[in-house]
């Protein structure tokens, strides 16, 4: 999975600290706190208040787009959301939930106990999105929707991804913007003066606003 | 001084005003106001209250707003204290706002007493945010105390709505919303819906589909889902605009607030390669299928292409940018969508369409021409895509090559030569 991929090669490149939010432009710290309440329930997002969290970003290079990475305790969990421009990568901490090492038969219910603790509970509730496969070991990827295809999503609710990855549990979650085919340049995520919302707009020629100009 | 009336007093000059000659108004209660209004207590927020706005409306210690609809005469009810020395009936006068009048003959009684008073002439036929302040005299060397009453007053096409029906309550009537509805409403000069539609739309170039960070926190910007007024608090971040959902309720509730008819709809509109050759428009009302639009991918040999409606001219076989990517020459590459939001307006058999930037229009068919065409792509991995084939055009335009400086001073010495021909 190319994300992974990215965030491997950022890591590799390191991340820097973040003290406050000055480093980060005001439009994408808008939009990270706006997938943060979008994405996660009440209470276990990494903007809430009252929580020490330890936020780290990564600019674009060529090599790997522009990443932040939160990391903060939540319950017994210790997680760590890596954030691009499109998805947001939930890592649980191997050290708080060690999933390979339950029983294979209480697998499944665990992970879905973390998605219904974590994410705000439109597809995860009752526990039965989750498509999973007989077994979950190291490198196993399902879905609660794996037949949709990511850049076309409705909403983010659709479709979220889980797998275990170097041992630790991860959930994907796509921060999809439902009008829009395909995602944004991940690469472009933290420069100031981003958007991709206020686009030129063809705009029909049979009405105009001003008066008309007199012809010499 | 006031000509002699009725029972000859006795003794003395009457017609010298006397301090026991005063008619102290009481209090004024608006009969003829919508009592629709809620949350008078609560004015400084957007939120709705369904706490109703007390009377009586003028009182010496407090001023309720009302709401009146336009081109209706005014029906006060008003309590007085004449004291108990007038001499017999007395008319009262009443001078409002734009040439209001009352006129009235009290039969005088000692003590508290109430008439019901009716303005010779209606309200003006325009929305307004009134000062309803009458100037009150009387005949027969009375005294009127106080000499002028004030009432705030909202003039309405009808009354506002006191039980709000959308979710997030933003057609239930305020004071605060009414005055903000009909101060918006105003800049229409017509009472027309469809007028006073596009004059809201006017103040939205544009739809935002990302959060600003102008916006306060709380107020869930660009969807405007919160607590505390829904898509009410859009109206003091105008710059930042909303989603075309949050607009399209904010329209609905300003429509509700000066009881203006009609019925506002958010639509999504795509179209689809397998149906009509991509010709046709489709459509969906978004509150019903908030998941509409195009979601279509084919197989074909070992690609995977996703259909797409593109905003900008595109070339068969060329790859791009990932949408809206802003290019080293400052413009943005072509973009990518499922659908274009639109707001759809109805009243008195005139439908007409309010998408995002582009103008009104009047037809669904001319909606899809705001994109240049529908495209089968192939997604790549840093999110450009390359463009199989397309499959319909709506507009024309080629993709040009850049236009480098020579080009815009040959255009320029063109059309400086055609002006001189």
């Amino acid at each position: 999975m190319k994300w992974f991929d990215d965030i491997k090669t950022a890591e590799s490149e390191g991340f820097d600290e973040l003290d406050g939010h000055a480093d980060v432009p005001g439009q994408a710290l808008a939009e990270s706190r706006h997938w943060a309440r979008t994405l996660f329930a009440q209470g276990k997002g990494p903007y809430d208040a009252a929580r020490p969290v330890r936020r780290k970003v990564h600019r674009a290079t060529k090599a790997a787009p522009d990443l932040l990475r939160h990391e903060y305790d939540v319950d017994d969990l210790h997680l760590s959301i890596v954030e691009g421009r499109s998805f947001a990568l939930v890592i649980v901490s191997r050290d708080s939930l060690d999933v390979l090492a339950l029983p294979e038969d209480e697998r499944a219910a665990a992970i879905t106990r973390v998605a219904a603790t974590l994410f705000h509970p439109v597809c995860v509730s009752g526990g039965v999105c989750f498509r999973f496969p007989e077994r979950i070991d190291e490198g196993t990827f399902f879905s609660t929707n794996p037949d949709l295809e990511p850049r076309l999503l409705g909403a983010w609710q659709d479709r979220l991804d889980a797998g275990i990855r170097g041992g630790e549990l991860v959930f994907l979650a796509y921060k999809r913007l439902p009008w829009m085919a395909g995602f944004a340049n991940p690469f472009a995520w933290l420069r100031e003066g981003e958007r991709i919302d206020q686009k030129p707009r063809f705009r029909f020629p049979f009405r105009r606003s001003g008066a008309k100009r007199k012809r010499r | 001084m006031g000509e002699p009336s009725g029972v000859p007093p006795r003794g003395g000059d009457t017609s010298a005003p006397r301090p026991e000659g005063t008619i102290r108004i009481e209090s004024i209660r608006v009969d003829s106001d919508h009592g629709t209004l809620r949350g008078c207590d609560e004015p400084s927020g957007w939120r709705f209250s369904d706490h109703a706005c007390p009377e009586p409306e003028w009182t010496p210690t407090s001023r309720v707003p009302v709401s009146h609809t336009l081109g209706e005469k005014v029906r006060l009810e008003l309590t007085f204290d004449a004291g108990a020395a007038l001499p017999g009936p007395v008319t009262l006068n009443g001078e409002g706002p734009e040439g209001i009048q009352f006129r009235q003959t009290l039969p005088i009684s000692p003590g508290t007493s109430s008439i019901t008073l009716v303005s010779e002439n209606p309200l003006a036929r325009k929305l307004d945010d009134l000062s309803f302040d009458v100037r009150w005299s009387a005949s027969e060397a009375a005294l009127v105390a106080p000499a002028v009453t004030s009432i705030p007053m909202f003039v309405t096409m009808g009354p506002p709505r006191s039980t709000p029906t959308a979710p997030y309550e933003e057609d239930g009537a305020t004071p605060r919303r009414v005055a903000k509805a009909v101060e918006w409403a105003k800049q229409a000069n017509s009472l027309d819906p469809h007028a006073i539609v596009e004059s809201f739309l006017r103040r939205f170039p544009y739809y935002a589909l990302l959060p600003s960070p102008d916006v306060p926190a709380e107020y869930d910007h660009p969807r405007y889902f919160n607590d505390v007024g829904g898509a009410w608090p859009m109206v003091d971040y105008v710059a930042a605009s909303g989603e075309c959902q949050a607009i399209v309720r904010l329209v609905r509730g300003m429509l509700a607030q000066i009881g203006a008819p009609g019925e506002a709809r958010i639509l999504v509109v795509w179209a689809d390669p397998d149906q009509g050759n991509g010709e046709k428009p489709l459509v969906a009302d978004w509150e019903e299928d908030p998941r509409a639009g195009l979601s279509k991918t084919i197989q074909v040999g070992d690609k995977r292409l996703s259909a797409a409606l593109v905003d900008g001219p595109v070339v068969e076989g060329n790859t791009y940018p990932p949408s809206h990517t802003r290019l080293p020459d400052g413009k943005v590459s072509p973009g990518l969508n499922r659908y274009e939001a639109c707001l759809e307006f109805s009243y008195g058999g005139i439908t007409r369409y309010y998408c995002g930037g582009v103008g009104v229009l009047s037809s669904r068919h001319d909606i899809l021409k705001v994109f240049w065409g529908l495209v089968w792509v192939e997604f790549l991995e840093d999110e450009g895509y390359r463009v199989e084939k397309i499959v319909q055009r709506y507009r024309s335009g080629e993709a040009q090559p850049r236009e480098t400086v020579g080009d815009r001073i040959r255009s320029f010495f063109r059309r400086f030569a055609r002006r001189l021909q």
